[in-house]
């Protein structure tokens, strides 16, 4: 042990091993679980506002641009709000029914009539590996873009909050006392990896009990938007 | 066609009211009245055509194929044009899509032929003209059509697995298609009040709206809210959902019946 | 008579709810009016109106004088007090004109509204109009795409001229047609001899114009004014944009230092 080998500098006597911390991308992955969503913001430089939303199952990119002119002839009062949501896995029809409902979430909670004669365009990319059904991703479609907007400093009155429960996607406002979404598809029964589906339960109690927990799911998305 | 801000207001007003007036004079549940011609174009298995009193108007075919059910899953397919918007535009391909998963709630065992083949129905809409949100036309539409559809009589074996054969039909003769289309109900929200088959008008100043589908005897999803215009839209109190399906559940069968 | 127990909190975030719109303070009840960055929403709830905040940003609160047709209100106004609410954003510009990098923070302006003064490019011209694209805001900083060009998302100081330094410019994708348009009326090109107005004399295509948008126009432009001596062309290039760059010897005239070619131009005063 105490043999020096002469053939290379040593370092002092105190030095001790170089001890790497754990790399980030492993450090990520256990801090996420299953629900818990990552959010990001300002991160594409010529876009108005953007976020990423992400767990360990997707990644959801929203672009805000605008509000910018729009080539409509006669004159418009308000805003108008424009989403186009692109992803591989889905259809284009589907794609775009979803975005129609997010429009419908949106202009609920958007100032629309501080942008007149403009439009706002929300580009929303999907990242996902395992496809699951569309309305379990409309919580974070909604998160996405509430924080794009404000990133692009649009003026909104109400942070949404967004709740899957028993495949119906409930977005709520003004902590839970206002329905501004409500989106419940047909259930595939070829898909075996979302069991816990009980048609039995009426929309009533889902909504009831979304409203419940709604305070405690937003608290998450709160806290990252006082700290922007 | 729009309305000034005056008569919106002047709308709101009057429909927000605990004692809601509607512009036509309906009452909350009623329907606007419509013609339904069936049976109208000679080469399709199965017409329709819808009429709503505003001049909205709707025409729908049905005609069907004979597939290998094992190569093609979805037997029932609907497409939809609308007149004087693009096929790519929000409005068609979000209506398409919802229907197209309406469509697939159908029991389609009805239309199996044998134990290799079954028909495939393909539902072409034409809404040549529509003034509020089509989707309770188109589905009174569709639900008309396909009641009304004949299709050809097997007469070769119904077991085709052991010995290879086409499904063979009889010359002339038809059997009548038994499904249960569901039905689609658009709700307008305005204050705290519902209004069944919202409009042009009313859709103008709705706070929001609810898309509900009903099938034998009770709602079913896909349920949906759905903006109707760009003004008036917010939230609105998550009990008028429940009062919603009740109404939908309350009425929708002696829709049904007239339909019938 | 218990005093309202409530605390304007000093940072807000959307959604946050900030003061109902009445609040029987002791002397005089008080009466909040929503400023920028506040929106009154109906809570259904307690079915009251309250005022909400709708961007990040710190409260701001402004005593207001009452207004002096009483008529309409009816509470007597000796009992009431006026108390303007804002949200102001996290770090406002400061008046030493603009920040020179775009951070997303301070950015307030999204859109030209009436009274503001706009640095906009001639596009086209004919005998009662100029038609213009407006590239940039004065004092404000824009957004990076905002209407005013995408994809540029430098912000660029004018050197020289006159003002210019105090706008800042997107490299304006004016071929995408994303710009804002605006208009200006031959009878606003300048405060006098307005029906007399030719408007070849006083803009060309490519000429940079400084106006004020007078209303938010039609559905497609908005109209702009350029009737004051500080408003009007800034620069232009001599033979139809094929020349120089020229400067301005008085109101009316231009004049190119390197060749001597002299236009006529409705100029901006330059100092």
């Amino acid at each position: 042990m105490n043999v020096q080998d002469r053939r290379r500098i040593l370092g002092p006597a105190s030095a001790k091993p170089l001890v790497f911390a754990n790399s980030n991308e492993k450090q990520s992955l256990s801090a996420l679980n299953n629900d818990e969503l990552n959010f990001q913001n300002g991160i594409i430089s010529n876009s108005n506002g953007s976020s990423i939303v992400e767990n360990n199952k997707m990644s959801l990119l929203t672009l805000v641009y605008g509000p910018r002119s729009t080539r409509d002839v006669s004159f418009q009062p308000n805003c108008k709000i424009n989403i186009i949501i692109k992803s591989e896995k889905f259809e284009t029809k589907n794609l775009k029914e979803l975005s129609q409902f997010l429009i419908s979430v949106l202009q609920c909670c958007v100032c629309l009539e501080n942008y007149p004669k403009s439009g706002i365009d929300i580009f929303i990319n999907f990242n996902i590996e395992d496809e699951d059904e569309l309305v379990e991703y409309i919580p974070a479609l909604v998160s996405g873009c509430i924080i794009a907007l404000i990133d692009a400093n649009i003026e909104i009155t109400d942070i949404i909050g967004a709740i899957t429960l028993n495949h119906t996607a409930v977005c709520l406002g003004q902590n839970g006392d206002q329905l501004l979404g409500l989106w419940k598809d047909p259930y595939k029964f070829n898909n075996n990896e979302s069991g816990d589906y009980d048609d039995s339960i009426p929309l009533s109690e889902i909504i009831k009990s979304c409203q419940e927990k709604i305070i405690v799911s937003k608290q998450q998305l709160i806290r990252f938007i006082s700290n922007m | 066609m729009s309305l000034s801000v005056a008569e919106r207001s002047y709308l709101f007003d009057s429909l927000s009211s605990p004692q809601a007036l509607r512009p036509d004079g309906r009452l909350a549940h009623q329907l606007r009245p419509i013609e339904v011609y069936i049976d109208f174009l000679p080469s399709s298995n199965g017409s329709a055509r819808i009429i709503a009193s505003d001049g909205s108007e709707c025409i729908i075919s049905v005609k069907s194929k004979v597939v290998d059910h094992a190569v093609e899953k979805d037997l029932i397919q609907v497409d939809i044009d609308i007149a004087g918007e693009r096929d790519d535009s929000l409005l068609v391909e979000s209506i398409s899509s919802l229907f197209n998963k309406i469509i697939d709630t159908i029991d389609s065992s009805k239309l199996q032929l044998t134990q290799k083949y079954s028909f495939k129905i393909f539902i072409d809409v034409l809404v040549l003209s529509s003034y509020s949100y089509p989707v309770s036309l188109i589905s009174f539409g569709i639900y008309s059509a396909l009641k009304s559809t004949y299709l050809p009589k097997l007469i070769s074996s119904f077991d085709d697995l052991e010995v290879e054969e086409l499904p063979t039909f009889h010359d002339y003769d038809l059997v009548k298609l038994d499904v249960s289309p569901p039905l689609v109900f658009v709700l307008a929200i305005i204050g705290d009040n519902i209004f069944f088959d919202p409009a042009f008008n009313e859709s103008m100043v709705a706070n929001n709206g609810l898309i509900i589908s009903w099938s034998q005897g009770k709602v079913i999803a896909p349920v949906r809210t759905i903006a109707l215009n760009d003004t008036y839209v917010k939230g609105f109190k998550p009990r008028l959902v429940e009062d919603a399906i009740e109404l939908v559940n309350k009425y929708a069968q002696d829709i049904v019946k007239t339909l019938d | 008579m218990s005093e309202l127990n409530f605390e304007l909190p000093s940072r807000v975030i959307p959604g946050q709810l900030l003061c109902p719109l009445y609040v029987p303070t002791e002397p005089k009840v008080t009466k909040y009016i929503a400023g920028p960055g506040t929106k009154v929403v109906h809570y259904d709830l307690n079915n009251i109106d309250v005022i909400t905040s709708t961007r990040i940003g710190n409260v701001q609160v402004v005593e207001k004088d009452l207004p002096n047709n009483e008529e309409n209100e009816k509470t007597t106004n000796n009992d009431m007090m006026l108390i303007e609410i804002s949200v102001i954003n996290k770090t406002t510009s400061n008046d030493s004109g603009i920040s020179n990098t775009l951070s997303k923070s301070n950015r307030d302006k999204l859109l030209p509204k009436e009274g503001d003064i706009v640095l906009c490019r001639v596009v086209r011209i004919s005998l009662q109009r100029a038609n213009v694209e407006i590239i940039g805001f004065q004092n404000e900083p824009i957004p990076i795409d905002g209407g005013v060009g995408t994809n540029g998302h430098g912000v660029i100081g004018v050197n020289g001229g006159s003002g210019g330094a105090t706008f800042s410019m997107s490299q304006s994708s004016s071929d995408l047609g994303e710009t804002f348009r605006g208009i200006i009326r031959s009878q606003d090109v300048r405060a006098t001899e307005r029906d007399r107005v030719k408007m070849i004399e006083c803009f060309k295509p490519g000429d940079i114009v400084k106006a004020q948008i007078l209303s938010l126009g039609d559905g497609v432009n908005y109209y702009l004014t350029t009737a004051r001596n500080d408003l009007g062309v800034i620069f232009a290039k001599s033979n139809n944009g094929a020349g120089n760059l020229m400067y301005a010897m008085d109101w009316q005239t231009m004049v190119s230092p390197v060749t001597g070619v002299i236009e006529k131009r409705k100029c901006a005063k330059p100092f």
